[in-house]
């Protein structure tokens, strides 16, 4: 949805509950984590510079009108990702993950909220979609690319892997993997440091967030709506188009769960080791195999919401 | 809330199919007062976080406000421990600060508070410093008045009070009056920005229609309760306590409204809330017609004014998890005549939230699985669904259920606008960002519900302040926003096209304090647009009744003039209430009986 600050609830440092302690605590995931939305390092400059001389203006003009989305605005969204000045502009912008997503064009709200064409009337001309895309395409290579030691091309753009990987995941999905790692009970009923659940704030989504003891409802929103998904999982581009795979989001989890602003007073929880984290691994590594099986699921595309 | 005039209008059949979005236009906010500079909160941790302090309070808490007749002027007041820099006596007191609307370049309407008039209009010494508590403003006789609770420093019991003052000055037109008060109870709680509604005002004489939640261990019981507040031969206004009955047996958060919803029967009010005597409530969401004849019913305990009494929602399994009913909500579905008054018909929304509760530790409250909404014509006769309940929750995934307000609005164009609500939802961990102002609107040809969009206004901490530095800090303490419907009075004027404005008040953490803990809430007034009148489009609405919101002022020789007769009512309620979302109120067998009472 619209609500970025993803206040993603609390996880708890308290036991686990259910079926979570018969699993194995040890078990990894089949790829590694997520950690950070710059998992290359890469140097963003040249990004930025796309940014600053061709995307801010763009936003500026078109999405800060009656306030919505200025960063000094009042009114309109919550995501104010619009900076009021000009040098701050790419630093607000990508801090705002319902705004860049993983910063491929086909996942970047960007973009694909504006495309659906019922977005409060805004479109966009060709030449600022082509602005909007090659600066996506430079902060995506920058951030899981290596300059030194480059994958090898494969013809496909990061953009178009990201679909790819996200649709044959999504696809993959099922409600009985999603039951049998305890999702729902592992993630509705994780305790943060101050003796509240994850649900308590985010059964029905709220701040962006869903964690859910009804366990059906849990499913059907993470396994089709791309910006409560994308704060499970994630793309690791690292590797390059052909080698991209979809892999458990850990930073999106981290800064909540440390307080980083602006969510400094969001109870604490351990974002790494929890019994949520124990479920997803299962439920992923379980839909990685049905990934990985040919024939055994179709592509299904992800909503825009 | 404020001066509906309501006839009988057949909303019915006249409403237009449903848009896809609600078409809200520009959003304002105005900083009504700022946070403390010198009460600031104790922090803990590095970096800096809020540390509990019993009672140090939020520095701006419960906000509400009244807008005079010409929608154009109207007094803001919240729970301030300071005020101009200086400190409230005993903590905190009832802040006032006067305010204009107007127009800015752009032809936006804007508010301006006047603080350099602003004041603290009650001087009361309070047990456990609430002096004030859940305050509730609405227009009468062209003065602001103001319901609040208070416990005196040794008293017993928590009592609600009225005081009116002249929205300009400030100066007192009613004194601090009792309205309700019930012997080893804490009175009263009611439906978050529904507290008292207009059931009809002529010659200066006005009778309101309030529910009273009367939690503790008296009678304990959630009781309609009837007065009136009458123009004085002086200009001073006298308020009359006419009767009250009770209506729900068991109260522990029953945070009902009452409203008188059918102009054609002018003296039946319907009431809506929650019963049980545990933390979820779990005895059912009720509705209940009452007979408000003053000539019938005085004094207390008037059970024969109940009319009928039928239990709405209860337990209910959604997706594996055991739920309760809880926090019902009602408000009247008010259309456009083709004067521009809005009326209602005896038509009303009924909002509850389906919960699991969790509440015997210090955590949050419980879940909300559910979000149910329901249409119902109700009469004397009884009630029947128009659309029946429905759990919108899925559709307005990214909404929380937590202390949600409540409104009623329409969106759209005039000439064809579409009935709804909007919930608006604040931070659990203090604001500093947008507030949620979610949109829905009632398709009634299609017996549903639709998603109209979120919209951010002013920041509101629904949680954190409030709890922290409130009584029992992680135990208790919420907080409660306000909102009015009501006409634009800018309408046409400046290129300006909206023809009615949500108004809607928050106290939460300023954007640019956010990263300061030591900072408490400040206090805003947002003002959203929620439907336009087309180019050269007539009727143009009237900028007087106010469609939502506090008490009327029919009674005012102009509206006078445009007839006292019986089809001519006010219908209004407007407020917070009491309780918070992490109360513990068991009582423990074979200990004595104690039942944590905030208000």
């Amino acid at each position: 949805m619209r609500t970025l600050l993803a206040l993603i609830a609390s996880v708890g440092l308290v036991g686990c509950v259910g079926d979570v302690d018969s699993m194995d605590p040890g078990s990894d995931p089949v790829n590694d984590p997520q950690t950070s939305n710059n998992p290359a390092g890469g140097d963003l400059a040249a990004a930025k510079k796309k940014f600053d001389d061709n995307v801010y203006p763009i936003i500026n003009a078109k999405c800060s009108g009656g306030s919505c989305h200025s960063q000094s605005g009042t009114g309109g969204s919550v995501t104010k990702f619009v900076a009021t000045l000009a040098t701050d502009g790419h630093k607000v912008a990508t801090e705002y993950t319902a705004l860049v997503g993983n910063f491929t064009s086909s996942a970047a709200p960007i973009l694909t909220m504006i495309k659906g064409g019922n977005h409060k009337g805004v479109s966009y001309t060709a030449d600022n979609e082509t602005k909007i895309v090659e600066w996506l395409d430079a902060e995506v290579t920058a951030r899981n690319v290596n300059p030194n030691n480059p994958p090898p091309s494969s013809g496909e753009t990061l953009s178009q892997a990201t679909e790819r990987v996200l649709s044959a995941f999504a696809g993959c999905m099922q409600y009985t993997d999603f039951q049998t790692a305890n999702m729902a009970n592992a993630w509705g009923n994780l305790t943060a440091t101050n003796n509240v659940q994850c649900e308590n704030c985010h059964a029905t989504g709220g701040e962006g967030f869903i964690a859910s003891r009804n366990s059906q409802f849990f499913y059907d929103v993470v396994s089709t709506k791309k910006y409560f998904f994308l704060q499970y999982f994630t793309v690791d581009l690292t590797q390059g188009a052909a080698a991209a795979k979809v892999v458990i989001n850990q930073a999106s989890f981290i800064g909540v769960s440390n307080g980083t602003d602006p969510h400094r007073e969001h109870p604490r929880f351990n974002a790494t080791n929890n019994q949520g984290m124990t479920a997803l691994t299962q439920f992923y590594n379980a839909t990685m195999t049905r990934v990985g099986t040919t024939g055994l699921c179709a592509p299904k595309p992800l909503q825009n919401q | 809330m404020k001066n509906l005039k309501l006839m009988m209008f057949a909303a019915a059949g006249l409403l237009a199919p449903v848009a896809a979005q609600a078409d809200v236009a520009r959003i304002t906010q105005a900083k009504m007062i700022p946070s403390p500079t010198t009460d600031l909160a104790e922090v803990t941790g590095t970096p800096a976080r809020l540390r509990r302090q019993n009672e140090r309070q939020p520095g701006n808490e419960d906000s509400t406000f009244s807008i005079a007749a010409d929608g154009k002027s109207g007094v803001y007041y919240a729970m301030t421990t300071e005020l101009n820099g200086v400190r409230a006596f005993d903590r905190v007191q009832l802040a006032a600060v006067p305010f204009t609307l107007k127009q800015d370049a752009t032809g936006a309407v804007v508010v301006e508070p006047n603080l350099a008039a602003a004041k603290f209009v009650t001087r009361n010494d309070g047990d456990e410093y609430r002096t004030s508590n859940v305050p509730s403003a609405f227009t009468v006789e062209g003065a602001s008045c103001v319901a609040y609770n208070w416990q005196q420093e040794g008293g017993n019991d928590t009592k609600r009070y009225i005081k009116c003052v002249d929205p300009v000055t400030l100066a007192e037109l009613m004194p601090q009056t009792l309205v309700m008060a019930k012997n080893n109870d804490d009175c009263s709680m009611h439906q978050d920005g529904q507290d008292i509604s207009v059931i009809r005002s002529a010659g200066g004489k006005n009778m309101f229609a309030m529910w009273a939640g009367c939690n503790g261990n008296g009678r304990d019981d959630a009781w309609y309760n009837q007065f009136s507040i009458d123009k004085q031969a002086n200009g001073s206004l006298k308020l009359t306590k006419h009767f009250d009955v009770s209506i729900l047996a068991r109260e522990e958060r029953s945070r009902g409204a009452c409203f008188a919803p059918d102009p054609a029967d002018p003296l039946f009010v319907v009431c809506g809330g929650t019963e049980g005597n545990t933390q979820p409530q779990r005895d059912g969401t009720w509705l209940i017609g009452i007979d408000a004849d003053p000539t019938k019913f005085q004094g207390a305990n008037q059970q024969g004014a109940i009319l009928w009494k039928t239990q709405i929602g209860g337990r209910k399994t959604i997706g594996g998890r055991r739920t309760y009913s809880m926090r019902a909500s009602i408000h009247p579905i008010l259309t456009p005549d083709a004067t521009g008054l809005l009326k209602s018909d005896g038509t009303i929304l009924f909002r509850q939230g389906a919960l699991e509760g969790n509440n015997n530790t210090n955590g949050k409250g419980g879940t909300y699985y559910g979000n149910e909404i329901a249409v119902m014509k109700v009469s004397r006769q009884g009630m029947q669904y128009v659309t029946p309940m429905k759990d919108i929750a899925p559709m307005l995934l990214g909404l929380d259920g937590t202390h949600l307000k409540f409104e009623y609005a329409m969106f759209g164009q005039v000439g064809a606008l579409q009935p709804g609500f909007i919930f608006h939802s604040g931070s659990h961990t203090g604001g500093g960002y947008a507030s949620q102002a979610r949109v829905v609107m009632w398709d009634q040809a299609g017996a549903a519900f639709k998603d109209g969009g979120s919209f951010g206004i002013a920041t509101h901490d629904r949680h954190l302040y409030p709890n922290y530095t409130g009584n029992n800090p992680g135990n208790q303490g919420r907080n409660h926003s306000d909102a009015q419907l009501i006409a634009n009075p800018f309408v046409g004027q400046g290129g300006n096209t909206d023809a009615y404005l949500m108004v809607i008040s928050t106290t939460g953490k300023d954007a640019g304090e956010m990263m300061d803990p030591r900072k408490k809430l400040s206090a805003f007034l947002t003002v959203m647009p929620v439907a336009q009148t087309p180019a050269a489009s007539q009727p143009q609405p009237q900028p007087q009744p106010q469609p939502s919101g506090q008490s009327d002022d029919p009674a005012t020789p102009e509206d006078e003039s445009q007839g006292a007769a019986a089809s001519d009512q006010a219908l209004g309620g407007c407020s917070t209430s009491g309780g918070s979302a992490g109360f513990l109120s068991l009582l423990l067998v074979g200990l004595a009986a104690f039942i944590r009472r905030r208000r």
